[in-house]
């Protein structure tokens, strides 16, 4: 028994372990908060750790991890007070929009934070799923429990939104259409 | 394949992570080439993308003193079995517990949250085609052809005569999937508002939820989600779930009169 402890504890280590580092990062744009983010990844960690037997080996890892962190997050956000300010409806935009200047060089890292964090909570969540952390959307729909179109839209959306917090003035307005 | 902007935008995620297959790839990438818009929109895209990302990973996170406690947790000696368990009897009297616990969860998913699901899985699925105008396929827009997508999904034309409102005309209908069952998506819409009607056989599913009234013998439910209002009612024949941007009240008369034209 000790033995088979030991391997399951050596496979978590190798095989879960190292995703450490992109599950905080992702926690600290959900969470905002430094310690809120560490106890979520902990959280998670723990979970997995408790459910390492169901985890089917040679499938996506990372990917199991951030459906178990998401599911948690989601759980929180339910039961916590923030929930009920922060919400909702993916066709809310973030309340406080910061808008920047419009930019005439390339924006600076904190600049382009600053407009993430200007974003609702699906929108920056969306964003740090595909664009950092570069999961399909067949794998973020997943994660999410959403069907895969909305999760093409919403992307589509905060990607516009990221656009506009930037300071980009909207394509439409910009850009000849070709009528298609 | 000849694509549109529209179409193309709706796949641009999908491009951009990779996941069109060969010939809708290609049909994107001579969309491409041919509209200047889509291309600077991509273009964009991907720069912001490029942005983002460097932006995020170049932040200085030190996750050494969490990785510590993490490992020190699943290090952790487990907790020692609960001794009960041993004696015979309170095991028994746990197990059954546990049996009697977990057949009315089985109850409660089987016949609760399946069905609620599919209220939730209709307004996904009108917020989707209707509302957000999603490029999907399969639509029916003419009276002829619904009529026979009607007869053929339900084995039965009448409701497409039947299913007829005062302030609503029926413009189009295809078939779609709610929580992994087939329905007719009938859409109805005034100079103001849509409101979609999701039909299909009745085949032994309940719908849950407080009975809000009952019309021609069949009770009324109704169910929001964000803006959205379901109703939805069972007639001898039919499952029949309506969602729209609507009151409790609209949408409740609404189901009356499809249930009493149905019944």
């Amino acid at each position: 028994m000790q033995d088979y402890d030991s391997f399951r504890r050596s496979e978590f280590e190798r095989v879960a372990l190292p995703h450490v580092e992109s599950l905080l990062r992702a926690a600290l744009n959900f969470e905002r908060e430094r310690a809120r983010a560490e106890d979520l990844v902990q959280e998670t960690m723990l979970r997995a750790w408790r459910a390492f037997d169901q985890f089917e080996r040679g499938t996506n890892c990372k990917a199991w991890l951030f459906r178990i962190m998401l599911n948690l997050h989601s759980k929180r956000r339910k039961t916590s007070q923030a929930k009920a300010q922060e919400v909702s409806l993916e066709s809310i935009e973030a309340k406080a929009v910061v808008r920047l200047p419009v930019f005439r060089s390339r924006p600076t890292n904190l600049e382009v934070i600053s407009a993430l964090e200007s974003l609702s909570a699906e929108h920056r969540t969306v964003l740090i799923l595909a664009v950092v952390e570069g999961f399909t959307c067949k794998e973020i729909a997943k994660m999410c429990n959403l069907p895969i179109g909305t999760v093409m839209s919403r992307l589509s959306r905060a990607r516009a939104a990221l656009r506009e917090s930037l300071g980009y003035a909207p394509l439409k307005s910009r850009m000849p259409v070709c009528g298609g | 394949m000849k694509m549109n902007c529209a179409e193309a935008k709706y796949l641009m995620p999908l491009y951009e992570s990779g996941e069109l297959d060969a010939a809708t790839m290609a049909a994107f990438d001579l969309h491409l080439r041919q509209c200047l818009s889509c291309a600077a929109h991509l273009e964009e895209c991907i720069a912001n993308d490029a942005l983002l990302r460097e932006a995020i990973t170049e932040q200085r996170i030190d996750a050494a003193p969490l990785l510590r406690r993490i490992r020190e947790k699943i290090s952790a000696p487990k907790p020692r079995r609960i001794s009960f368990l041993r004696q015979p009897r309170l095991a028994g009297a746990f197990i059954a517990l546990i049996l009697l616990l977990s057949s009315g969860t089985f109850v409660y998913l089987l016949f609760v949250r399946s069905a609620e699901n599919v209220y939730a899985s209709a307004v996904e699925d009108h917020f989707h085609e209707v509302v957000e105008r999603a490029p999907v396929r399969g639509w029916r827009e003419t009276p002829d052809e619904i009529e026979k997508l009607i007869a053929r999904e339900l084995g039965d034309a009448a409701p497409f005569e039947k299913l007829q409102f005062s302030s609503l005309r029926l413009t189009k209908a295809r078939i779609c999937m709610l929580s992994g069952k087939r329905y007719v998506h009938l859409l109805y819409a005034s100079d103001s508002r849509e409101v979609s009607v999701f039909i299909r056989r009745k085949d032994g599913e309940q719908l849950p939820g407080k009975i809000q009234a009952e019309a021609s013998g069949c009770d009324l439910h109704s169910m929001s989600k964000g803006n959205f209002q379901v109703a939805g009612f069972q007639s001898a024949a039919f499952t029949v779930l309506l969602v729209g941007e609507l009151s409790q009240t609209e949408s409740l008369r609404l189901a009356r009169e499809a249930a009493e034209r149905l019944a």
